[in-house]
């Protein structure tokens, strides 16, 4: 089975991109609603998150107003949008703040393998050239074909999506979920990068350094969450 | 409305703010008189920019901008006269020749209408590299093409 795409006109990408990020912060919101987080406080988090995602991902990438073919949604500067908003507005709600981080995290996945749908009919962030099973080509590209490394990541990233969800329905430590989701989104994505075009010639790409550097803000973040919730939890022990 | 939801719509507005000025700051336009000595009039129109880097700390850009043929003369002796840099101007045929190799990474590249000259400014100021190509491409329309790297 091999996949074969011809030039769109108008590119499906920025619709799958869309799409990812309203489905997965309606999703967000749901889990938060459940969780028992106040409406307007779901709703002020989700915009919070989404204007943080396209700060972040316009501000890398963004080439010019003048060429809006050019808009990209880089996956990384994306996802540290939304790390950050959630963040922020964790810490803003405090009282909430495992059930608003891990509703974002755990739908973050689902974000990014709807978007890369996008990127797979478009041939962007594509693989190496191969022409085994499930190869891909593209007609503005010519001959050569791919690994289908997006549809890789769309795959994978939905089942950790999945996992996700059960976990946050099921666990009751939601910090150590969210955490686990965190760590195994960035550690599929450093595999990937290997299987990309954009990684021959190197040993690790610009994205993978970037990923390791996210690990140990990661690291200090849960660190500073844990602190503040022993914290809150000596206070409120207090009282 | 809680205080909480407060500080978190001045969050968002402040985030907003941030995106928005990046945007007005990275107006290609607003770049092109930051970071050239030359000033865009009304008469001159950017036409394309490839920018390379974060919107509020480009690395790299190239511009192409339409300026009237009959201005391209004076448009050379103002960037000339602004940057102590190399004049290389070449005809029709040397510069085939010459961007055979030269253009192998840029996205805006000089198309010269046939059988008229190109010019090439090259010079080194302060932090950057900046390469200007000025040519006819018909009869009414010339451009400039800025190459900047920091």
């Amino acid at each position: 089975m091999t996949f074969s795409f011809r030039e769109f006109e108008l590119s499906p990408y920025i619709f799958f991109v869309l799409s990812g990020m309203i489905i997965g912060l309606t999703l967000s919101n749901i889990i938060m609603r459940k969780k028992g987080v106040a409406k307007l406080s779901c709703f002020l988090a989700s915009f919070l998150v989404a204007v943080s995602i396209f700060t972040f991902t316009f501000t890398g990438t963004f080439k010019g107003i003048d060429d809006l073919s050019t808009i990209g949604f880089d996956g990384i500067y994306a996802s540290a949008g939304l790390v950050l908003g959630a963040f922020m507005s964790s810490m803003i709600f405090r009282e909430d703040k495992e059930k608003i981080m891990s509703s974002f995290i755990c739908t973050a996945p689902l974000m990014y393998s709807v978007a890369k749908i996008g990127c797979f009919l478009v041939g962007c962030c594509r693989g190496f050239g191969y022409d085994g099973p499930f190869c891909v080509s593209y007609e503005a590209l010519g001959e050569v074909s791919f690994f289908p490394v997006q549809l890789l990541d769309s795959v994978s990233f939905m089942l950790l999506f999945l996992m996700g969800l059960i976990l946050v329905i099921r666990c009751k430590d939601l910090m150590r979920v969210t955490v686990i989701i965190i760590f195994a989104g960035i550690s599929l994505r450093f595999i990937s990068d290997f299987l990309r075009i954009s990684h021959e010639g190197c040993i690790l790409s610009r994205t993978q350094i970037i990923l390791l550097f996210a690990i140990i803000v990661v690291i200090i973040a849960t660190g500073v969450i844990f602190y503040i919730g022993r914290k809150d939890g000596k206070e409120k022990e207090h009282e | 409305m809680s205080k909480k939801d407060k500080i978190l719509i001045v969050v968002t507005a402040i985030l907003l703010i941030v995106l928005i000025g990046g945007f007005v700051w990275d107006y290609n336009k607003f770049v092109l008189d930051r970071t050239l000595k030359i000033e865009i009039t009304d008469d001159m129109k950017v036409v394309a920019m490839n920018k390379v880097g974060i919107l509020y700390y480009r690395k790299a850009y190239e511009a192409k901008i339409q300026i009237p043929a009959e201005r391209a003369e004076d448009m050379l002796n103002v960037i000339a006269n602004n940057y102590e840099g190399e004049l290389n101007i070449m005809d029709f045929d040397s510069f085939q020749e010459y961007a055979a190799g030269l253009f192998n990474s840029e996205v805006l590249k000089p198309s010269p209408m046939y059988g008229t000259e190109v010019a090439e400014i090259r010079a080194v100021d302060g932090d950057h590299d900046v390469t200007f190509f000025i040519d006819i491409e018909t009869e009414t329309d010339a451009y400039i093409y800025v190459y900047y790297l920091r």
